[in-house]
């Protein structure tokens, strides 16, 4: 993958060297720290983006995941650690219109509004994924090509859709299955409520359905975000619903109180059938989660949060998780910002 | 019986919450005029870039600070294929992140 990612910004460095579009590096850092049942996990974290604009209409982008996890194995015991890195996309977008853009090469799969735009540690407002994240997502990434574009955009409302047909793949660290499926939104801007549903064919071994349906909700002249997603999979069903409240009102975004920002989430699992590997709980799980987020200057923010996980066969538990992450953007290289 | 009640309090808490945002959308409307310019000036424009960033970029992230306008490009390039924006708003946001 390093070698993928050389090799990439090689090129963007002499594509670029003859136009006006400068590539740049963007993405976030952090360090995760999580407590669940009394056994502790450590993460730094490196997620950088790649962007590499060529001309008016083609674009290259691609982001990896770089992570060193320090796990104990039981509380209070010894820690073991393990890396990984993952390319988890790298894709050539052909904008032609608003109403149309293809891409091809290994993408998030457009599934719900998790994967896709929330998954970032510098934009997450919680460190855990929500549980139906897993679903609908294979494995997250897929490697095939994809339409997204507006159907119509008019003054009162948006619809928008997302088409995506995805190869079975074992090359390592591009993994995919076989898959299809696609997402349809309806977004209005004056309040900006989107509203989307989505599905996918998994068109790899046992073969099934997934279904999903999203909200987001960000009022303009309040500072909250509502967002939430319901999932269902032959695995089972679930649904999450986390709302934030930026307290800008006393002060401004800049004033002590105006950066903290308290988060609540809650999340429910319901297991229909046991499949392994499915990355979900095993059985019917609740997770009602509150955060504090506290934004500091230069893109740093920290977060904290508390949850109780209920899970119908195992011991309940308590989930603490803080952590400290920091937003970078730069260009590829230096004075390329002039 | 325990995941129902959870259910229910769940949606409970959404309601209460989705009406009280309600409401307050609700009183501060009045406070707010509406936009009327008929002649498109710079700094109307970098104001409805911010208007755009706002309604499709800033859902999820805040915009990024003290980017030069070459830098600006390539961030509203790779919105335009996560936002479906047009021509017009990829140009009215580039006014908006580097006037």
């Amino acid at each position: 993958m390093f070698s993928i990612l050389c090799h990439l910004y090689l090129f963007s460095c002499s594509a670029a060297v003859a136009q006006e579009d400068v590539p740049i590096i963007s993405g976030g850092a952090g360090f995760l720290s999580s407590t669940q049942g009394g056994t502790n996990v450590l993460q730094p974290v490196l997620a950088p983006v790649l962007s590499v604009p060529l001309g008016d209409r083609w674009l290259i982008e691609s982001r990896a995941d770089l992570r060193e996890v320090y796990f104990q194995q039981s509380p209070g015991g010894p820690y073991s650690n393990d890396g990984f890195a993952t390319l988890e996309y790298l894709q050539l977008d052909y904008n032609a219109n608003s109403h149309l853009t293809i891409t091809a090469g290994r993408f998030l799969t457009p599934f719900n509004i998790y994967n896709e735009r929330i998954s970032p540690i510098w934009i997450s407002k919680l460190q855990d994924a929500p549980y139906v994240a897993a679903i609908g997502t294979g494995q997250g990434y897929s490697d095939g090509f994809m339409l997204r574009g507006n159907v119509v955009s008019t003054h009162d409302f948006d619809v928008n859709y997302e088409a995506y047909f995805s190869v079975a793949s074992t090359i390592n660290k591009l993994t995919s299955e076989r898959g299809a499926g696609g997402r349809v939104s309806v977004f209005i801007p004056r309040t900006r409520l989107e509203i989307g549903t989505s599905y996918r064919r998994t068109l790899e071994g046992t073969r099934f359905n997934s279904e999903g349906a999203d909200l987001t909700w960000e009022p303009y002249r309040v500072p909250v975000q509502i967002r939430g997603e319901w999932a269902h999979s032959q695995s089972g069903f679930g649904y999450w619903i986390q709302a934030s409240y930026r307290m800008s009102r006393f002060g401004g975004d800049s004033s002590p109180i105006g950066r903290l920002e308290p988060v609540f989430r809650m999340q429910q699992f319901f297991r229909s059938e046991a499949i392994p590997n499915d990355s979900l709980p095993t059985t019917n799980a609740q997770q009602p989660t509150f955060g504090l987020n506290y934004y500091l200057p230069y893109e740093v923010r920290l977060n904290a949060s508390y949850g109780r996980q209920f899970l119908a066969t195992t011991t309940n538990t308590n989930v603490w998780e803080f952590g400290i992450t920091y937003r970078f953007l730069f260009p590829a290289w230096p004075g390329a910002s002039r | 019986m325990k995941a129902r009640w959870f259910t229910i309090a769940a949606v409970c808490c959404a309601f209460v919450f989705c009406t009280f945002v309600a409401a307050q959308e609700k009183q501060t409307k009045p406070q707010t005029t509406s936009p009327t310019n008929t002649s498109v000036s710079a700094t109307d424009e970098a104001a409805q870039g911010e208007k755009l960033f706002r309604t499709h970029c800033g859902r999820c992230h805040n915009a990024p600070e003290n980017i030069s306008p070459r830098e600006a490009r390539a961030v509203v390039r790779q919105m335009r294929v996560r936002a479906t924006l047009t021509d017009e708003d990829e140009k009215l946001i580039l006014k908006f992140l580097a006037p």
